[in-house]
């Protein structure tokens, strides 16, 4: 199972060049949002590509986080005048009134990845006075438009994957509360929980993009445009694995295969960094308890899970004893909680009813290739 | 009233920015019934045609904020979620009359997950949820009364994991509720600090009440029956929060002979027929229950090792633990660091005990076919103990190798007091709990008596009694 995100995406932008006139981007910071998204004047969508304000920037991750497969297109609003603030690690400091806009769609068929593609739904982030407030859109289903929801729902999406084979994914577009579930994190001194957005870090931007206007680093074009300050010289800047590398939409087995060492290690735990971390790390609400950490920087193998055995993992390991046996995928729970699709034991908890075969693959890897260790007491 | 809900509880969504309903006025548009009479503070109701409504509402609380479910089967298709706003009640119309299906949804999730302080949950039914049933964290101040969780298929491993489950909460009350078929433990209070457990019942879970790195636990006048495990109290390699302080005592633990069906994790490795297993423990009494026709044992006392062997992955650095530790006698593994898989301080008296152990588990499972091959047809003691970690513990026929043991008598360094009962030493500490099968020492050999029996007799050690838990 592959797709051709990147393929639409780049178009997508392309085809911004012909936008026809906007009104300035209208979000107001002293209210809710409205309950129509066009009501915003951020994006359209006419059936085939996403066309944003000027105003916006759209932008691309390094290491994309798995949906389900769905497509994504994210872009950005910092208010005019105002800039984020840049951070070596953490999400940067962003102002009051930015929006962070993530739309989820499905092709009916993978291998027409432009095509009959449906749009599902519109998550906006908007940094309020008070922090970071999530609100979910859903798209009617002629595509005009895209209502505020609160509670979220479910839909079921059917589409052809790459290999010809009919899919059906009961797709959860999650309630608000449980943007939580990724999204809040706990200060290690205070013990008081914020909401921060996840991809908006230096790691995960640091790549190139193919603007309306020519192909830069997403972060210079930030800094250009004024909408980002304190960037330093790329060459200081961290850059999480970059997965075109490895065709990630292309991603096959051999391109997995034929990772080795410290590009392997690399690839690897960037994966698990931008799909487990958000939970599994010592300020995660939810990591906390498995001392499962999978944060790209953690440096205990214990905590990355080697040779640990689960805390309260319940039914989650299926007659597995350790996190991660080195060199035994199969016997590994980690790599068994990312492969199932059992709902009451699958990771990550949310926005997932496949199994990324990809991402398992790769995983699966990483762990094949540790120094075999059966972790049996000495 | 119903096909009117959705439109109305969106236009006032739509009207909240500016239109505060703070004046403590009923908001309910629920029939001839009011469900939100006497209700303080907002309070809004909900059937079971209403469930987009009710989304919409759960997603948008303030502080204060009731929900009540009239009456009926609700068909879900997504988790409950509570958040964003503390002092939220929701209340159903009994554990029978209101049931919240969550056999038709599909992906992860809880039945109720709730992250959120002073948090109410009562009279309501949670069925089939795909994770936990009624899921409470990193909360304080948290009641659970009168709900019920449970799977409709009985002994099956795809069932959710925990029913109720407060896990990091500060000052939790879990009253007269019911848990039934969970695949891990049935009630399962996790790493709380003050807890009462009081007048549940637990049936057909592979643990039935378990309290795991928890302070300050009164648990009492429940009924664990037929489980798996009964009623069972532990830590956890790798907490935080070091249990101590549980006080068991006039429960009715009786016939939990369950085979084992856990999929896997800790629950996995209690044998069937436990009444009660309390491993990498302290400071815990044990008193007044009724132990009934369990069929390995009634009461097990284990040191952590017995999970996990390897010492350090119990390491702990003293600055991350949470709450009370400093007084408690944990094992030194380093500068900072202690170890919390010694069980210890123990007070066990007044228990009455039935048929105990004669109905063992013959399992492959490591502990379970230890004992049943150990004691053959002998009925297993009602208490046993592995009396790891004691400074003396070995029997007089065995070799003590690199042990350093001195052949001496048990020296009950972890003062475990056993007023009444039949206790059996199975000493653990001389053979290899990870090889299988086991090397056994001979039923003969091992140290076992009657209470009070030296050095279980209570004699100059100080296990108890836990005082009273108030909840704050």
């Amino acid at each position: 199972m592959t797709h051709k995100a990147i393929t639409i995406l780049s178009t997508a932008i392309l085809l911004s060049a012909c936008a026809e006139s906007w009104d300035p981007v209208n979000v107001d910071v002293s209210d809710d949002p409205p309950a129509l998204l066009s009501e915003m004047n951020l994006l359209r969508w006419d059936g085939t590509t996403f066309e944003y304000n000027p105003e916006i920037v759209p932008y691309v991750m390094n290491t994309p986080l798995f949906s389900d497969y769905a497509l994504k297109d994210r872009a950005i609003y910092v208010p005019p005048g105002t800039a984020a603030v840049y951070d070596d690690n953490d999400a940067f400091d962003m102002p009051v009134g930015t929006v962070l806009i993530k739309s989820f769609s499905f092709p009916a068929d993978f291998r027409s990845p432009d095509e009959d593609i449906r749009m599902i739904e519109t998550r906006l982030l908007i940094h309020y006075e008070t922090g970071w407030k999530a609100y979910p859109y859903i798209w009617n289903e002629e595509a005009t438009d895209a209502e505020l929801k609160l509670g979220g729902g479910t839909t079921s999406v059917d589409f052809i994957d790459i290999d010809g084979e009919a899919v059906n994914v009961s797709y959860l577009v999650p309630q608000r509360n449980q943007c939580i579930s990724c999204h809040e994190l706990k200060d290690p001194e205070s013990g008081d929980k914020y909401f921060t957005p996840i991809g908006i870090k230096a790691r995960h931007l640091n790549r190139d993009l193919d603007y309306a206007d020519g192909t830069f680093n997403q972060l210079e074009y930030l800094a250009d445009r004024g909408a980002l300050t304190g960037l330093p010289a790329l060459s200081e800047v961290p850059r999480a694995y970059d997965f075109r590398a490895l065709d990630l939409h292309e991603f096959n087995a051999s391109a997995i295969d034929d990772l080795e060492g410290a590009e392997l290690d690399k690839a690897a735990r960037d994966y698990l960094d931008i799909n487990c971390a958000h939970c599994h790390n010592p300020n995660g609400v939810n990591g906390i308890s498995s001392q499962l950490f999978l944060n790209h920087d953690n440096e205990s193998a214990f905590n990355l899970g080697v040779c640990k055995k689960p805390g309260s993992a319940g039914k989650g390991g299926a007659g597995r004893d350790f996190d991660i046996v080195p060199g035994d995928s199969y016997a590994s729970i980690l790599w068994y909680r990312m492969d199932t699709e059992d709902a009451g034991s699958m990771m990550p908890l949310l926005g997932r009813y496949l199994a990324h075969d990809e991402g398992v693959d790769l995983v699966a890897r990483w762990i094949d290739a540790m120094e075999p260790n059966d972790c049996a007491a000495d | 009233m119903r096909p009117l809900m959705t439109l109305l509880t969106l236009s006032a969504l739509i009207a909240c920015g500016d239109d505060n309903d703070d004046d403590g006025t009923d908001t309910s548009e629920t029939g001839s019934v009011d469900l939100c009479d006497g209700v303080d503070g907002n309070c809004y109701s909900f059937g079971p045609e209403d469930i987009d409504a009710l989304f919409e509402r759960i997603n948008s609380l303030e502080n204060g904020d009731t929900i009540i479910f009239d009456e009926g089967t609700y068909a879900f298709t997504n988790e409950i979620t509570i958040a964003g706003a503390d002092g939220i009640t929701i209340r159903g119309q009994g554990k029978n009359e209101t049931i919240l299906d969550f056999s038709g949804m599909q992906n992860q999730g809880d039945g109720i997950y709730a992250k959120s302080n002073d948090f109410t949950v009562s009279d309501l039914q949670v069925v089939d949820a795909p994770k936990d049933g009624i899921k409470v964290e990193d909360s304080s101040g948290v009641t659970i009364q009168r709900v019920i969780t449970t799977w409709t298929n009985e002994q099956d491993p795809t069932n959710g994991s925990y029913g109720i489950y407060p896990v990091k909460v500060t000052d939790v009350l879990l009253e007269d509720s019911e848990a039934y078929n969970s695949s891990d433990a049935g009630i399962y209070v996790g790493q709380c600090i003050r807890a009462i457990v009081r007048n549940n019942i637990a049936k057909g879970n592979v643990a039935g009440i378990e309290i795991e790195n928890t302070q300050y636990a009164d648990v009492y006048g429940n009924t664990a029956e037929g489980n798996t495990g009964g009623l069972v109290a532990f830590d956890l390699p790798g907490n935080p929060v070091i249990g101590r302080d549980v006080y068991i005592h006039d429960n009715i633990i009786k016939d939990n002979n369950l085979p084992n069906f856990a999929p896997g994790g800790t629950v996995a490795q209690i044998p069937a027929g436990t009444g009660t297993f309390a491993m990498a423990s302290r400071r815990v009494e044990i008193s007044d229950n009724t132990y009934e026709n369990n069929g390995s044992t009634d009461i097990a006392v284990v040191a952590g090792l017995i999970i996990q062997s390897d010492p350090t992955a119990w390491a702990l650095n003293t600055d991350d633990l949470i709450g009370d530790w400093e007084d408690l006698e944990l094992t030194p593994l380093g500068e900072g660091v202690v170890g919390n898989f010694r069980s210890y301080d123990f007070w066990i008296h007044d228990n009455t005990h039935t048929n105990t152990g004669t109905n063992p588990d013959l399992s492959t499972d490591k502990l379970s076919f230890a004992l049943a091959a150990i004691y053959g047809s002998t009925p297993i003691d009602q208490i046993i103990y592995d009396g790891l970690l004691e400074t003396n513990n070995m029997l007089p026929t065995m070799d003590s190798g690199d042990t350093g043991m001195t052949g001496e008598p048990v020296s009950n360094d972890n003062n475990i007091c056993v007023a009444d009962g039949t206790i059996g030493n199975f000493d653990v500490g001389s053979w290899d709990i990870d090889s299988f099968p086991p090397v056994l020492p001979d039923l003969e050999d091992l140290p076992r008596g009657t209470a009070p029996y030296a050095p279980y007799d209570c004699e100059g050690i100080q296990s108890g009694p836990i005082p009273p838990i108030e909840l704050q």
